[in-house]
Parts: C-alpha cells; structure tokens; sequence
C-alpha cells in the first residue's frame, strides 16, 4: 500500500499553515485516502487502480490546496516561516545527516513559534534564566581574567620566586649579601635579579610627585623577558657600578608627565634630587609582578645591590628569576638550600635556621584570590540551580498545560522522542536566550564589579567578556537548557491518550506524579536556598566582627597624608628629623588642626618587624626569638592617630635623647612579657649583637590591629627614632573641621619648607578603615546579592507551584467548599502544603549547611560555620517567605466558587 | 447530477444531519452521504475537510483524536450545542426553503 501521508505531504503542500495544522491536515487526508484505497482494494481493484482512483478522487490538486488554505482555522505563514520550510525541506532532499539537521532546525523553530504564543511565560523564564547565567557569565569572567590567564610574560611557567624565611615560615625577603652569594653559587636560572619596592619624588614641572618606584637589578628585567618600547634595558654592568642613576619609566608616566616625547631616552629626569638618565620606555601593557596583585609601577631605577656594608640581617630584596630550560622548580629549590645550608654554617648569627623557598611567581601574584573566587562561583552555581530548578518547574507546569496539545502530536504519529525533542528544544531556545540577556546583564555587572574588587587583586582593570566567556555562556546555556529541559520534556511526553484526549479539564491538569515532580523542586530550591541565605548571613555577621570594632578614637576626624624624605639633603637622619619636627610644628599652627604626629606605618598596615629581648634574655643566634612590629613616631603621633593611652605616658621630643630609647609599647606586648606586673621601667632591647637600641618602658597603649582588619593584634613596639634606611612617612592631622579644607594648607607648608617634596595621596581615618574591609565587602555584598536573587527564585517559584497546586485541584477544593469546609480550613490546606514543602527544603539545606561547613570557614571571620544565630534566622526567613509564596494561592483556592469549580468539571 | 453550487450550498446542513446521532470520522461522513444519496451527492475531499475545519473553527462541531483497537487514531466530529441549534435551525430553513420552491414550480408542472 502506498504511503499515504507521504503522497499528501509531497502533492499537497501547505506551506502557508503552522505546523499544527499541516500535520493535522495531513494525518487526516491520508487516513481519508488510506480508507478509500482499502475500500477500492475490497471492491476488487487491483492495488494500481486502486491508487489511480484515489488519486482521481483528490482531483485537480492545485485546486484542493486552495480548498484547503480556504479554511479559516489555520493561521498563514510569515516570510521567514517559508524561508524555514524551504530549509527543512532542502535539507530533507540531501538526505542522511541533513535530514537530523532539518529536525534540529524545525524543532527550534516549532520551539520559537510556540514561545512566542506565550509572551509572559517566555520573559518570565528568559529573565530567570538571565539572572543565573549572567551572574555566572560575570563571575567566570572574572575568574578567567584573574586566574586562568597565563601572566603576561613569555613563557610564564619558568617564572619564581625566590624567599628565605626562617624555618617555620613561609615568605621573608632576602639581604643583599646573601643575594650575592645565591647568585655566584646558583646556575639554575636562566636569568634572576632583585628589586626593592618604594617611593621617588620625581621634580618636573611646576608640581613635584611621588611616585611608585621599584628599584631593580638588570637580571630582573630579563627574566620577565620584557621588551622596552623605546631604547633599551638596565645591562649587569651598569648594576655593579653603585654611582649610576639610570630610569626607565612605565609608558603612563612617559606619557602624563613627560607628553609622550621620544627624545627623553637618553635625556635626565630629576628624581630624589638626583639626575637619573632616561634609557627606555616599558610598553603599555606591562605590568611589574608585586605579591598579590600585577601592578603598575611609574619608574624603575637601576639597584645597585651593595656585596658589603649592609647587614645580612637585613631583608628587604625581592627575588625574581627565570628557571633554566628544562629545569624543574625541585631543582632549583634543592640546589638554593644546598647554599642556604652552607650560608646557615658560615653565618650563624643572620642564617642559622635560615632556608631558600622557590615559589611559582604565579603563586606570590595570585595568592587567595582563587579560593574566593572558586567560592564565589560555587555560591552563583547554587544561584544558577535555583535559577534552573524554577524553570525545569515553570516548564513542567507549561508541560501539563499544554497536555491536550502533545495528545494531539502523539495521536497524529509524532513519535515519543520527536515530543521529547520538540520540548527539549524549547528548554534550549529559553536558556540560550536567558543567556544572551544574561550576557548583557553580565556586561554591566562587571562594569560595576571592577570597582567593588579589591584593587590589590591582579588585572581587575583588565576584566571582559571575551571568546572564553562567550563559549562559557554559551556552553552553561546549552548544558543548563538539555538538563534542567529534559525533565520536563520526558514527564511531559508521558501523556495518556486516551484521558488526555477526553479533553477534560481535570485530565488536561496532569498527574499525580507531575505534581510530585514539581513539589520535589520548590524542596529543592528551599535546600539550595538555605545554603546560600546561610552563609551570605555568616558573611554578614564576620563583616560586622571585621569591622564593628574601631580601635582608634573617632576616625573621622583624622587626616593621613604621605611622604618620603629621599635624596642628598636627607640622607642623614637628623636631617630628616629636622624637616619633619618643622613641619609638624607649622601643621599643628593650621586653624583647626588639634594635634600632628608622624610614623613609619599606620594601623592595619603591614610594616618592618624585628626581634626583641626583654630582662633576662641573652642574644643568642641559634634561638629564634618571635618577630615584634616596630612602629617609628614622632610629635603627637598616639593623639592624632587616636590610639588610646593604657598605662603611663606617651613619646616625648627628648625620648631619643639618652643612652636608653624610652619607647611605648602595645598592651599585648606588657601582657605578653609581664602579666601581672607593672611593664613601666622595664628595659627592652633589640635581638641582635650589638643591640642597636636599648630602651625602658615609659608607657603602654591600647592594641590596634597591624595587618588588616582580621589579623589578630601582635606584640608592637613604638620608637621614638627613625632608623635611616626608612625615608616613607606618614603624617596624621586631628581635627573637629573639615578636613578635606586642609589637604591644601599641608601643601603649601610642604612647599614652604621644601617645594621639591610631594605629598601622596591624602585620606582620612576612617578612609584607612573602608579600605581594610574592601576585600570583605566585596564578597559579603556579593554573597548577599546572591541569595537575594535566590530568595527572590524561590518566592516566584513556591508561587507558581502553589498556584498551579491549586489550579489543578479547584475541582477538589470546590468539592470541599460544596461540602461546607470553611474558608480558613481551605486556605489552611494550600498553607500547610506549601510550609511542608519548604520545611521540607529547610531540612534537607541545615545538611547542606553541614556538609559545606569546612569550605565556607576560610571566608569567616570571628563566626562558627554553624553559627546557631545565623542558621535560626536563614530558617525562620526561609519559612516566612514559604508562607509569604503560598499566600496568594491560599486566597485564590479559598475563594473557589464551588458551583463554578463543579460546572468546569 | 447536481451542480457543485447546489451540493456546496446543502453541504453544511448535511454533514450536521450526519453528526446528529453519531459522532463520525471526516471518510465516514463522506461515505455515508455518497451511501445515502445512492452516489448522486460526491464530495471532493478537499471540500469535505475545509468545510469540516471551517464549521470546527466556527464552533459548530468539535473534532477528537480517538485511537481505536486495532485502528490508527482518528479525528472524530461530534455536534456541540451551538452546532445543534444552527441544525436545527438550517433544517427548519431547508424545509421551508422546499417548501416554497415546491408550491412554486408545482401548479406549472401539475
């Protein structure tokens, strides 16, 4: 027997109807002509005149199809729809692997037109699909700058770093001797040098500046396999000679001081006070390797490393090499220990216990950035489920709907997997155009995310959407459109005929175990919820412990303002002082300043460290003697700052002026050495022979945190002197006014005294403490928005579960009603299924909140990842918004008209 | 035979007399019309079926996808309510329609 509908399909073609229809009209026409040949057949016809005269029973076919298309019912086709269907049907000629591409293309395209009836089904699911992928998208995009692009040096795997740290600890600078004798010793590097961060006050202009100068030795720069842009760089035998001042300057600087002229190579730039020749300009996009972040230096001068006169206690040098071709870092690090261990021998007294640590650079640069932001994208993973389980639940519920519809396709012979492929499709054409609005979200969120992340962090300016982020995008659009599509397209083309097609609304309403499917959603979202509610509220909670507690006294009126006191006329210490004694005295005549003090570090900073003995402890080079902060100050430093005295006095102008220092030390400190004792009179001394002060204890302040926000307070010691190596200082104003007024009144007193010194950037007390806690409101606000996009999924979620709850049981609810339940009692009903669903979550998430305890501890400070306050309120939250989602419905369902409910049925 | 603009003009009220008892497949309409009017009255398929969606669209009967033993599902039109009363009504129109084409022509050719 012929192929009836393949006769139709070719001899009748419909192309100006939707594909509804043509399928419908095509099953039927063939099973008409189908029934009419059996019938010819029966009638004792051959097959050939049987088929010859159902044909002739079509008659003039061009003709039938103008029948056919005459029918109101079905609607015409659009341009781009008969582009398609030409497509598909030259696609279909080709044959074989064409014919699956024609199915692709005619499923997407069945998927498109079938959105497109359901306008607010599609923005709804788009928009949800769009917060999940464009909060990943914005997130990858930051992970694949930060951490899977290779640095930018050639060859970047051979670049390390070289430390030697005491037994014990991890990173410690090195001294210029042992430098020495590492690099006549070592031959594993290809090229290494050193480089010593800090300051130069460049003289140019009407304005000097303070500029970030990092200070480095020709094999440095050839290790990075850097190219200047101009001219060329440092050579090892410009480094041996101590009295060479060459520069080399970033191309911003080059550019914004100096307009971009190429004729400074090989010119004199005033640097310190000192004539500095100009040998080349660095290309713009180079960016100098500093511990935690790539960062942008102004000027690089030539180090010069001294072999003698400075200490080999000392360690102020930064190591940067490139291993050899073919050398392992293993290697590197065993033949570096050999010679620390021969050091160790020679020099007991700065080496004992002292080891040689080769670390990847790409370690030092990145740091515990990765951990964060692994965190951060599993916490948006968890989003992007909750993003993807309220879709998987709007689909089925849309699935369920359109029931009737399936029937119909089934019926007409479309095959279980063509069902299944037809809605599959629809999941992808959603999550793929909830991707490409999630793009966009993603485009302006990291706009807004380049400024909340720490500036430290390497390449945050550097941040974008590029190919790897499109193919991220487009590849979780795709994953999450297959997965979170398949469930719902599997349980929707489970359709009972026969019950679907008695077009009864109960039948149409789908099943019980439809409805099991969906309820299993809204728990899981409550459990992925309250993991993420959680921990956004531990984040909470050590943002408060990071930042609650403000050691100093009203911040807000404190100035900080920057200084180094480099060149020839500063070089000895008294000179210095001179200045700064001067200075001070002319701040503190200012209207409105209270008090002027100068220090070497600020509080949350880190700083110089340095062993200490107190009475009773000998030097002795083989103990090793826990490292104590030395805080250089002067003027009235404690009052400016606002760290409060404890005990005794504070430095005085004449505290350097005898034998023995009189020095302030921090309460932890006095508790540490004399618990219970009055630390007053106690005389300290440095740990080291000779020692290079020795003090008495003329007071005790209060603790305030050295390094950053978290770290706990360690033992401190205030110096009323300066040593000479250190030229940086800060200088700390109090005042009750406004201090933004009075950044140019310390200028031109600057000025008033020494118009080549710059001032750096000025901040307040309080500017000191936001800057601490960036980092931990960056990931607080980000784990906050998170589960606020999360809670917001969940309600609309719960909602449109419950409501379709509801919807497909208005005929029971109208039998209740019709059998006297009360109103509340309905209501009761839906409140206590949607309760139960999301206590049910809530039980399953405190599991969750277990499980991921140990990963969420490394972001918490001074709080219990199980924190019981915390967990309390995500619960009693979560619960409340269950309620809150179930309301609506509870309302609806209570207000069913029972006759109504009943007559639908 | 009639001419198609008198079988296109009867054909709505005929289908809905066949659907009156029974609801039928769109073969079996035609088959039972042919049958009936001891194949003087043929419908083109392409007839049948746009005037079966046409009066589907306009509500008067309702089409079903039914899967019988032994059979490939079918679409099977039954009458609604709405289509009822247009039966009703057409069928009392036709009668008079008759009627008065009768009283007409009859006394000339008596």
């Amino acid at each position: 027997m012929p192929d009836w509908k393949r006769y139709v399909r070719e001899h009748l073609p419909l192309p100006e109807l939707d594909d509804l229809g043509e399928e419908r009209i095509i099953a039927e026409l063939a099973d008409h002509l189908e029934q009419s040949f059996r019938d010819a057949v029966s009638r004792g016809m051959s097959q050939a005149e049987a088929e010859a005269h159902v044909i002739g029973e079509i008659g003039d076919h061009q003709a039938a199809v103008v029948d056919l298309l005459g029918s109101r019912r079905f609607r015409a086709r659009s341009s781009i729809e008969r582009w398609h269907d030409n497509t598909v049907v030259s696609l279909r000629r080709k044959g074989g692997g064409w014919v699956l591409l024609a199915d692709l293309v005619r499923d997407l395209h069945y998927a498109l037109r079938s959105l497109r009836r359901s306008p607010g089904f599609l923005i709804v699911v788009v928009l949800t699909f769009a917060l999940g992928i464009g909060a990943n998208t914005a997130i990858f995009s930051v992970l694949n700058t930060v951490l899977f692009q290779p640095l930018p040096y050639p060859d970047p795997g051979r670049l390390v770093t070289i430390w030697t740290p005491q037994i014990g600890f991890d990173f410690n600078p090195m001294s210029a001797p042992d430098f020495h004798d590492y690099r006549d010793a070592t031959g594993v590097f290809a090229a290494w040098g050193v480089c010593a961060p800090g300051r130069a006050n460049l003289t140019h202009g009407d304005t000097p500046e303070r500029l970030v100068n990092i200070s480095c030795t020709a094999g440095l720069l050839r290790a990075l396999g850097i190219r200047p842009a101009l001219g060329r760089l440092f050579t090892e035998a410009e480094e041996r000679d101590p009295d060479n001042r060459l520069v080399l300057l970033s191309d911003q600087i080059w550019k914004r001081r100096f307009g971009s002229d190429p004729s400074l190579v090989g010119s004199t730039i005033t640097l310190n006070r000192e004539s500095h020749t100009v040998v080349g300009i660095l290309p713009t996009e180079f960016r100098f390797p500093g511990w935690r972040s790539l960062q942008t230096a102004d000027v690089y001068t030539l180090l010069s490393v001294p072999r003698h006169g400075t200490s080999r206690g000392s360690y102020y040098l930064f190591g940067i090499g490139r291993l050899g071709e073919g050398i392992p870092i293993e290697r590197a690090h065993q033949e570096l220990n050999t010679i620390a261990s021969s050091l160790a021998a020679a020099y007991p007294e700065s080496n004992h216990q002292r080891i040689a640590r080769v670390v990847p650079l790409r370690d030092v640069v990145i740091g515990n950035a990765g951990g964060l932001l692994w965190l951060l994208m599993g916490a948006v993973g968890l989003v992007l489920l909750i993003a993807c389980t309220n879709v998987a639940g709007m689909l089925m519920a849309r699935g369920t709907i359109r029931t009737g519809e399936v029937a119909i396709r089934a019926s007409m012979g479309a095959g279980k997997s063509r069902i299944v492929r037809q809605m599959l499709a629809e999941g992808c054409v959603l999550s793929v155009m909830g991707g490409a609005v999630g793009l966009l979200l993603a485009w302006w969120g990291i706009g807004a995310l380049r400024g909340l992340i720490p500036a430290v962090w390497p390449r945050v300016t550097e941040i974008h959407v590029d190919g790897w982020v499109l193919l991220f995008t487009l590849g979780l659009s795709l994953a999450t459109g297959i997965v979170f599509g398949l469930v719902p397209a599997i349980s929707g083309s489970r359709v009972d005929l026969t019950r679907a097609l008695q077009e009864c609304r109960r039948s149409q309403a789908g099943t019980g175990s439809k409805s099991r499917l969906l309820a299993g959603l809204v728990v899981t979202q409550f459990a992925l919820a309250l993991v993420l509610v959680n921990s956004a509220g531990l984040m909470l909670k050590s943002l408060w412990n990071a930042t609650s507690t403000r050691e100093l006294e009203a911040p807000e009126q404190v100035l900080i303002a920057g200084l180094s006191l480099e060149g020839q006329s500063y070089e000895e210490a008294a000179a210095r002082d001179r200045f700064l004694d001067l200075l001070l005295e002319r701040l503190r005549a200012l209207p409105g300043v209270e008090r002027a003090g100068a220090s070497t570090r600020l509080p949350l900073s880190w700083g110089w460290t340095g062993g200490i003995l107190v009475e009773g402890e000998d030097y002795d080079p083989e103990v090793q003697r826990p490292m104590i902060w030395y805080v250089c100050v002067s003027g009235e430093y404690f009052d400016a700052m606002g760290i409060p005295l404890h005990r005794g006095r504070t430095i005085r102008p004449d505290d350097a002026d005898g034998p023995e220092l009189n020095v302030v030390v921090n309460r932890t400190f006095a508790e540490h050495y004399w618990p219970g004792e009055d630390p007053l009179g106690k005389r300290i001394r440095a740990n080291s022979d000779p020692a290079w002060f020795q003090a008495i204890v003329v007071g005790v302040v209060e603790d305030v945190r050295q390094n950053g926000l978290e770290s706990g307070v360690a033992r401190e010691v205030y110096l009323p002197i300066f040593p000479s190596f250190m030229a940086d200082r800060w200088l700390v104003l109090r005042s009750a006014g406004d201090l933004t007024a009075l950044t140019p009144s310390i200028r031109d007193e600057l000025a008033a005294i020494d118009p080549e010194i710059p001032l750096s950037t000025v901040f307040t007390g309080t500017q000191l403490y936001d800057s601490a806690a960036r980092g931990r409101r960056f990931s607080t606000l980000l784990f906050g928005l998170f589960a606020v996009v999360s809670l917001c999924l969940i309600a609309v979620g719960t909602y449109g579960v419950m409501a379709f709850d509801v919807a497909r049981r208005s005929h029971e609810i109208g039998v209740r009603a019709a059998l006297g339940a009360r109103k509340s009692s309905i209501m009761r009903l839906v409140l206590s299924r949607g309760l139960g669903l999301s206590l049910l979550g809530i039980a399953i998430g405190l599991c969750g909140v277990i499980a991921t305890a140990r990963v969420i501890e490394s972001l918490l400070y001074q709080v219990s990842p199980l924190n019981s306050i915390s967990v309390g309120m995500t619960v009693g939250f979560l619960t409340l918004v269950g309620l809150l989602a179930s309301a609506i419905p509870a309302l609806r369902a209570a207000s069913v008209d029972p006759v109504r409910a009943l007559q639908d049925e | 035979m009639f001419s198609p603009e008198l079988k296109k003009g009867s054909m709505e009220l005929l289908i809905l007399s066949m659907l009156d008892q029974a609801e039928r497949h769109g073969y079996e309409i035609g088959k039972l019309i042919e049958t009936r009017s001891r194949g003087l009255l043929e419908f083109r398929i392409s007839t049948l079926y746009s005037v079966l969606y046409r009066m589907e669209d306009n509500g008067w009967i309702r089409g079903r996808w039914v899967e019988k033993e032994g059979q490939r599902s079918r679409c099977y039109y039954r009458l609604t309510a709405a289509g009822r009363k247009v039966l009703k009504a057409q069928h009392e129109n036709w009668r008079e329609f008759v009627g008065i084409i009768n009283e007409l022509i009859g006394p000339s050719h008596a």
